[in-house]
Order: C-alpha cells, then sequence, then structure tokens
C-alpha cells in the first residue's frame, strides 16, 4: 500500500501556518508592552539623572545654605523616534540629623508614559565641612 | 519534512519573542539597578561626611561605627584608620596608604543589594585639596594625544581634540570649566570622575560619573586670579583661589642671571631669576632641586630636548625691581611672561605662568602645570603630553607656602583651624 505524504504535508503546513500566526500576535502583542517599558525606563533615568543633579546642587550650595524647594521641568523622552514630553517635579527636603549633619531628600514625581504617577527618591548627607567632592 | 521546519520556525519565534520582552524588561531593570547604584554611592558620601562631621567633635575617632539607617532605605556604615598621632604611614583594609597626620575614612553605601565604597583622607587643619594638575584662568586648547593624571580645571573654554585620557589620582581625576567643553577624537574620563561645565558640553566623552553642560555646583565655581598673594576668600566670594605668589617672597635672595641665552644649569636648591628671559636651546640639562623664574615680561622659552629634574619653571610678569639691589628692571610690561616648549621636554616640578603656555613638542610633567590671567593665560599645546599631578611640588617654593595644601575656597577648612580637612575624596 503506497501512504499519501503529500497530505500529511499539508496537514503539518497548516500547523505550521497556525503556529506561526499564533507567535505573530502574541510577539505583536508584546511590542507595545515592550516599548512602554522602555519608555518608563527612560522616565526612571531621567528622574534619576534629575535627583542626583540637585543632591549635586545642594551639596555646592554648601551646609550653611541649605533649604527646601521645589523645581518642575519638562523633558521630552524619544523612544523609536517619537517624543514624549514628561514634566517632573522636584522636592528638595532638608532635615537636621545632628549638629553640623543634614539630610538632603529628593523626591522626583513625574506621570510615566504608562500613565501612573510615579515617585522616586534619594538622599545623601551634607555636613558643615563636607566639601563639594 | 514540514515539521523539522515548523520547530526551526517555531523556535525563532519564540527566541524573537522573548527578545522583544527583555528588552523593554531589561532597559527597566537596568534603570532601576542605575538607581540603586548611584543611591548607593550616595548613602557611602553620606557616610564620609557623618565621620568627618563625628572627627570634627573627636579627633581620635578610629575603628568602625555601626550601620546607619537613612529615611529612604538606603544605610551606611563607615571604618576610620586614624593615623593622626602616628609616625609612620599605615595601611587600611583597602590597601589605601594613610600617612602619618591623616585619618582615612572608608564609608560603605548600601541600596537593596547594591553596594558602593568611597575613600577620604582627611586631616585636622588641612586645607581641600581636591588635587588639580592643570588649573588655567583663560582657556585650554589641547590638539595632540594627552594623557592627565588629576583634574584639570579652567575658567575660561576648554577644547581637546585628538586622543585624550583623563585619569584619576586620590580622587582627583575631574574635568571642569566654569565656561564650556568641546571635545572630538576619543576622550575617556574614568568612571569615578565628573565631566562638569557651566556654558555647555559637546562632543562625546566615555566614563565620567556626572557629566553636565549646565552645572552650578562648587566645582565650576571660577577660579579666583586677581593677583591676590594670599589663599584667602573675602566675604561673598566662592571658588578657589588660584596661586600667586607675592614676588618679593620668590625673588628674596635669588640667584640672578643677565644672561638670555644659559645653557646647563645646577641650581643647587636656590631660585634663579632671569629679569630678561631666558631660551633655552638644544640639549639642555638642568639640575634642581631649584627655580627659575623670569619675570618682567619675558619669555621662558626651551626649543630643544630639555631634562629638568625637581625643578620648578615660573614666569611672572611686572616683576619691575631687582629684589637684592632695588634697582629697576628693564620695564617693559607687556604681558607677556609667558613659558613654550617646542622640543621633547622632560619636567618634574611646578610649571606656572601669568600668562600662556604653549608646547608644540613632547612635553612630559610630574607636578602642577597653572596658567595664572583670565586673558592672556591660556595653555596651548599641539604635540603629545603627559602630565602627572604630584601637589607636593607648591611646598618648596618661595611665595607658594600658602596653597601647599590645596588651592582653598568654598567648602575647604583653613589652615590652623582646629576642624578637619578633606584631603581626597574618591568613589572606590
Amino acid at each position: 500500500m503506497r501512504r499519501n505524504t503529500r497530505g500529511l504535508t499539508v496537514i503539518e503546513t497548516m500547523i505550521a501556518a497556525t503556529l506561526f500566526l499564533t507567535s505573530v500576535i502574541v510577539l505583536i502583542g508584546l511590542y507595545p508592552a515592550s516599548a512602554r517599558a522602555t519608555r518608563q525606563a527612560q522616565g526612571h533615568l531621567m528622574a534619576t539623572y534629575l535627583a542626583e543633579r540637585e543632591l549635586e546642587f545642594a551639596r555646592g550650595r554648601g551646609y550653611d545654605a541649605l533649604t527646601d524647594y521645589t523645581e518642575t521641568y519638562d523633558l521630552a523622552v524619544t523612544n523609536n523616534g517619537v517624543s514624549h514630553d514628561i514634566n517632573f517635579t522636584t522636592t528638595v527636603k532638608v532635615i537636621d540629623v545632628r549638629d553640623g549633619l543634614k539630610s538632603v531628600t529628593v523626591s522626583v514625581d513625574y506621570l510615566a508614559p504608562d500613565k501612573f504617577n510615579r515617585q522616586l527618591k534619594m538622599e545623601t548627607y551634607v555636613g558643615k565641612s563636607t566639601p563639594a567632592p | 519534512m514540514a515539521l523539522p521546519f515548523v520547530l526551526l520556525v517555531l523556535t525563532l519565534l519564540l527566541v524573537a519573542v522573548s527578545a522583544v520582552a527583555h528588552q523593554g524588561l531589561g532597559t527597566l531593570q537596568q534603570a532601576k539597578l542605575e538607581e540603586f547604584k548611584k543611591q548607593a554611592v550616595l548613602a557611602a558620601e553620606a557616610g564620609v561626611a557623618d565621620a568627618i562631621e563625628q572627627m570634627v567633635d573627636n579627633a581620635a575617632l578610629d575603628g568602625p561605627v555601626a550601620e546607619v539607617e537613612m529615611e529612604i532605605g538606603a544605610a551606611y556604615s563607615f571604618v576610620v584608620f586614624n593615623n593622626l598621632t602616628g609616625g609612620a604611614p599605615i595601611f587600611a583594609s583597602n590597601g589605601a596608604e594613610v600617612p602619618a597626620g591623616c585619618a582615612y575614612i572608608l564609608s560603605t553605601g548600601e541600596m537593596g543589594t547594591i553596594s558602593r565604597e568611597v575613600g577620604a583622607i582627611v586631616s585636622p587643619g588641612a586645607a581641600s585639596a581636591l588635587g588639580i594638575a592643570i588649573g588655567v584662568g583663560g582657556s585650554i586648547d589641547m590638539s595632540g594625544s594627552k594623557r592627565v593624571t588629576g583634574t584639570v580645571k579652567a575658567n575660561g573654554d576648554i577644547n581637546f581634540s585628538g586622543s585624550t585620557r583623563i585619569e584619576p589620582l586620590d580622587g582627583s581625576g575631574q574635568l571642569l570649566s566654569s565656561s564650556s567643553i568641546s571635545v572630538s577624537g576619543s576622550t575617556r574620563v574614568d568612571d569615578t570622575q565628573d565631566v562638569l561645565s557651566r556654558g555647555g558640553l559637546s562632543g562625546s566623552i566615555r566614563g565620567g560619573y556626572t557629566v553636565s553642560g549646565s552645572d552650578s555646583s562648587a566645582a565650576t565655581e571660577p577660579f579666583i586670579n586677581d593677583y591676590r598673594t594670599v589663599n584667602q576668600l573675602y566675604p561673598g566670594e566662592k571658588g578657589s583661589v588660584l596661586p600667586n605668589p607675592d614676588p618679593a617672597v620668590l625673588l628674596a635672595g635669588a640667584v640672578i642671571h643677565t644672561e638670555t641665552n644659559p645653557s646647563d644649569l645646577v641650581l643647587n636648591g636656590d631660585v634663579h631669576f632671569f629679569p630678561y628671559g631666558a631660551s633655552f636651546s638644544g640639549s639642555t640639562n638642568i639640575t634642581g632641586p631649584g627655580t627659575i623664574v623670569v619675570g618682567g615680561g619675558y619669555p621662558l622659552n626651551f626649543s630643544g630636548s630639555s631634562r629638568i629634574a625637581e625643578v620648578n619653571l615660573i614666569a611672572i610678569r611686572d616683576t619691575m625691581i631687582d629684589p637684592v639691589t632695588s634697582a629697576p628692571f628693564p620695564t617693559n610690561t607687556s604681558n607677556n611672561a609667558s613659558i613654550s616648549f617646542s622640543g621633547s621636554s622632560r619636567i618634574t616640578g611646578l610649571v606656572y605662568a601669568h600668562d600662556g603656555i604653549d608646547d608644540s613638542g613632547s612635553l612630559r610633567l610630574e607636578g602642577i602645570l597653572i596658567a595664572y590671567d583670565s586673558v592672556n593665560g591660556d595653555l596651548n599645546t599641539s604635540g603629545s603630553s603627559r602630565i602627572e599631578l604630584d601637589s607636593t611640588v607648591l611646598a618648596d617654593i618661595p611665595g607658594f607656602e600658602p596653597w601647599a595644601d590645596g588651592f582653598g575656597g568654598e567648602g575647604c577648612i583653613p589652615a590652623g583651624s582646629s576642624s578637619v580637612g578633606v584631603i581626597s575624596w574618591e568613589r572606590l
């Protein structure tokens, strides 16, 4: 008896096509999520940079001139050629740890590309005798 | 036949799917990791600040100090290797040498699973000497291949073309301009060091801890270079004072040379003053220790192959009076007290000019290079340069003693006070 190999190949091809299409659909579905995560990462990196920058400014001012303040920044994040503006608000808070030593905390609040409000905080201490490194 | 093909396609698609998923999530994880790394450094620096303040109250502080939790969840701990009363150097647990009369603070900051260390050498009454290898009141234009160990700072623009490497030494290795920084060619700065300018930054720089073209911190505060001969800030002033020797102190007891084309010299520890300038050509050997000074607006030139060991080269302007006879020197008041090298020069010591310093040959310097004036105090090099910081050279030159412990200024501790000054600060 002769086997019908052509029929089997057609079934296999259909299975292959189904698997291929399913995988492509999954891939297409994942892409926006991945792009969103990339934009979120860019927002996070920018917030980190702003927090660090504010802390350097604070140290540059020196111990005696440390004070609370708030700044806002509108910065553009570009991903795959598409630009998104993100509004960052940095809040610097100074607390006395003890005589001669102050804690400086920077909170960076921003509306992330995923439309969630996010906050990043960084902190260091500035001493009366600390030079700006 | 089709099944292997199906499996192959499926495998490739799975790889593609996981790569796409990994790209986004991986980038997000990297961003979070970056935040934790920076916070760990900030926590370690907080530990150094805490340790310094504790040492202000208790100079005998020694050994480990218990971990301190910070408000946002980071923590730091530090160890003090106290050698303030020691007679010989000691070594910290990380191998750092702690000279006699100093203490070493090794602070560890932690954020999540990330930890980072910062080390600082401190000493009572010391001025902060975050060492500057090249300090320039005007602008810097270096176009050849160059390697600098220590901080490079200018009040004016810094332009680098060709290959540039700036390496750290005891926490010093920054690239700082109160104006702008422009680089082309390969430029590499250590990952622990900052690249900061106030008026913009262009070009690609590899490395750098904080890289910013819009800085306003104390680090880029311009040098004060108003020809004051004291290392002292007046009320309301910021920044640090660029060294400027008192000519009367510098030239007191100097050996006077009226010739302008000297040959080899043995300085015998003295200051040798060339009031009409000096031009060394051919193969020159100058043996130190000692100091060569030109003044009255006349330049100091080296046009051949020069070996200058333990010798300071100083070009000051407007020095009109012979300190020995009180007779006037030539009244050339042009701002031309410059230093130039056009051959191969190997120098250990200070190279200091009130006006410009030019090198078109191959310059190797172990010491400090300073071009002072805001308008004419430029540094221009077009050859191969190797400049390595040795901040101790200022200690042995008459008139430079006020700067021997560093270029004082904001954040620095005046010498003689009972507080603690930072000699070096390094992100490890």
